[in-house]
């Protein structure tokens, strides 16, 4: 039976955990942006990032053996990464795991204005994705993360609240928090 | 209400746009070409890792195998040979030696039973047991250095017949001299019975086991002067004590006894038999009887070389009979290639 030439990413995963280390290649190309992303974006620093990075996919290496297919690829790719980020928070970012203790998070009408209200910001697209990227600083770690998994991993509410450890209205309404924010904050940028 | 409200509405697909055309990071080169590296070397290393794991797997499987048949082997070359290595234990010989003290710091034992309280199963030193009628109650005795000497005297019973006959001066001399290496038991008082020793029932069955003599009964006077069951040797003795005369048994007690004292190996007996009979004892019928009188049968090897010897000698009768007394007595007993088709 000819190989699969688009194979799945659990797929590549069971490959690679039964010794085809190119299969891991594969996989690597696939979500090695989105996870240095979410991570660069969750810690604020890239070197940081780089350090998470290593260890989530050296992680996902030694857990190899173990694995087996029991949820989306990305979705245990991702609960590693938020697993290392936790344990970052903890060791250096104290603060920023009190967001993940919030059950909903604030209500809305207690989000801040977006700080992009300065009519000097240029209209264009790259200061609109600048624009973006800082007010996806600015929120939260707990609605940033749901907003990044959703976005560079394609997830489901329902994955997002699997990679995160919470239940599926949390994450929904972490999802749901971060883009009004986030739109919020656009708006603001265009009127002005 | 939709599960993705961002890319459900415009705005949530313009912000879905906006992001990916700002998010365009990636992880440095380097750190890509170190956990490929790592990945790479992970999954190397695993099939290497079950690789050894099997190949010491199964050399201990194989240490293990190789262990086992030796064990086996050896066990199974050990109980081939069992019989051949006629070699009681302590714990065996024991029993009997401390029964002849006893019946001899008693004494008032007959020699007769105490013998019977040695009786071993031919099984227990390695032969097979007799399948015949128990009649004697005579069997192998057993125990440090008195089989191999026991042994020997069955063979003075078997040839006393053929010798008594020949007057073979040097036969008797051989044949006394092995008694008097034999192991001192209590003589005379013959007529003292001792108590009947507690047997196993093993031990019991193994009592009845008949001597090759067996098959002959026992003269009326002898039984009439002996209750306990005697063997056909003792009836051949009663033969020549009834036919030889008694000054004959009285030169061959004392020749007997003079190789006693001569023979280094009974003289240590002697010593360390304090119970012992005197010469004057040894000379008398009575004794000379008891002396003769068959204690246990030879071993079958020393038994068929009889019948050889008998063979040789022309006396083919004596050795059929012979022959066929071994025969009932040690059924399955592998004879050699001469014996095998019988005496011609």
């Amino acid at each position: 039976m000819p190989p699969n030439p688009n194979p799945s990413d659990e797929e590549l995963m069971e490959r690679y955990r039964d010794g085809d280390a190119a299969a891991f290649d594969v996989l690597y190309g696939r979500h090695k942006g989105g996870v240095f992303r979410y991570l660069v974006r969750q810690c604020g620093n890239r070197g940081t990032a780089e350090e998470l990075f290593q260890d989530v996919w050296m992680n996902l290496v030694r857990a190899r053996l173990t694995y087996t297919v029991q949820a989306k690829f990305t979705t245990y790719l991702y609960r590693v990464a938020h697993n290392r980020l936790i344990d970052h928070y903890r060791a250096h970012a104290g603060g920023a795991l009190a967001s993940f203790d919030a059950a909903d998070g604030p209500q809305l009408d207690e989000v801040p204005a977006a700080r992009g209200a300065d009519p000097a910001v240029q209209a264009d697209v790259k200061q609109q994705a600048q624009r973006l990227l800082q007010l996806i600083d600015e929120l939260p770690a707990a609605q940033r993360e749901a907003f990044l998994l959703q976005q560079e991993s394609d997830m489901s509410i329902e994955d997002i609240a699997q990679a995160t450890g919470v239940s599926r209205e949390t994450a929904k309404s972490r999802l749901r928090y971060a883009v009004v924010k986030l739109r919020e904050g656009m708006q603001h940028l265009e009127r002005a | 209400m939709s599960q993705f409200p961002i890319k459900d509405d415009d705005r949530g697909a313009e912000l879905s746009a906006l992001y990916r055309a700002a998010a365009a990071d990636a992880p440095p080169p380097a750190l890509d070409a170190a956990i490929l590296a790592a990945a790479h070397r992970e999954a190397g290393a695993r099939p290497r890792s079950l690789g050894f794991s099997f190949r010491r797997t199964a050399r201990a499987a194989l240490s293990i195998a190789a262990v086992l048949v030796l064990s086996v082997s050896l066990v199974t070359l050990m109980r081939e040979e069992a019989p051949d290595a006629v070699s009681p234990s302590p714990e065996q010989g024991a029993p009997a030696a401390a029964n002849e003290k006893s019946l001899t710091a008693e004494g008032n034992t007959d020699t007769r039973d105490a013998r019977r309280a040695d009786v071993q199963t031919p099984k227990s030193i390695g032969l097979k047991p007799s399948n015949s009628s128990p009649s004697t109650g005579l069997a192998m005795p057993r125990g440090p250095d008195f089989g191999e000497r026991y042994a020997q005297r069955p063979s003075d019973k078997l040839t006393a017949k053929v010798e008594s006959r020949t007057a073979d001066q040097g036969s008797s001399m051989k044949r006394r001299d092995q008694f008097a290496s034999a192991p001192l038991l209590p003589r005379g008082n013959s007529d003292l019975r001792a108590p009947e020793p507690q047997r196993q029932p093993a031990a019991a069955k193994e009592e009845s086991a008949p001597a090759p003599a067996a098959a002959r009964p026992p003269l009326p006077a002898e039984t009439a002067k002996n209750k306990a069951p005697q063997g056909a040797v003792l009836g051949k003795l009663a033969e020549s004590k009834t036919s030889a005369k008694p000054a004959d048994a009285d030169r061959e007690a004392d020749t007997s006894t003079r190789a006693l004292k001569k023979d280094s190996v009974g003289k240590q007996m002697a010593d360390a038999a304090p119970a012992a009979p005197p010469v004057s004892q040894l000379a008398s019928p009575e004794a000379a009887r008891s002396r003769a009188e068959p204690s246990a049968e030879p071993t079958p090897e020393k038994w068929l070389e009889r019948i050889e010897e008998l063979r040789k000698q022309g006396k083919l009768d004596e050795a059929r009979a012979s022959l066929a007394e071994f025969k009932k007595r040690y059924p399955d007993y592998r004879l050699p290639e001469s014996l095998r088709d019988g005496i011609r």
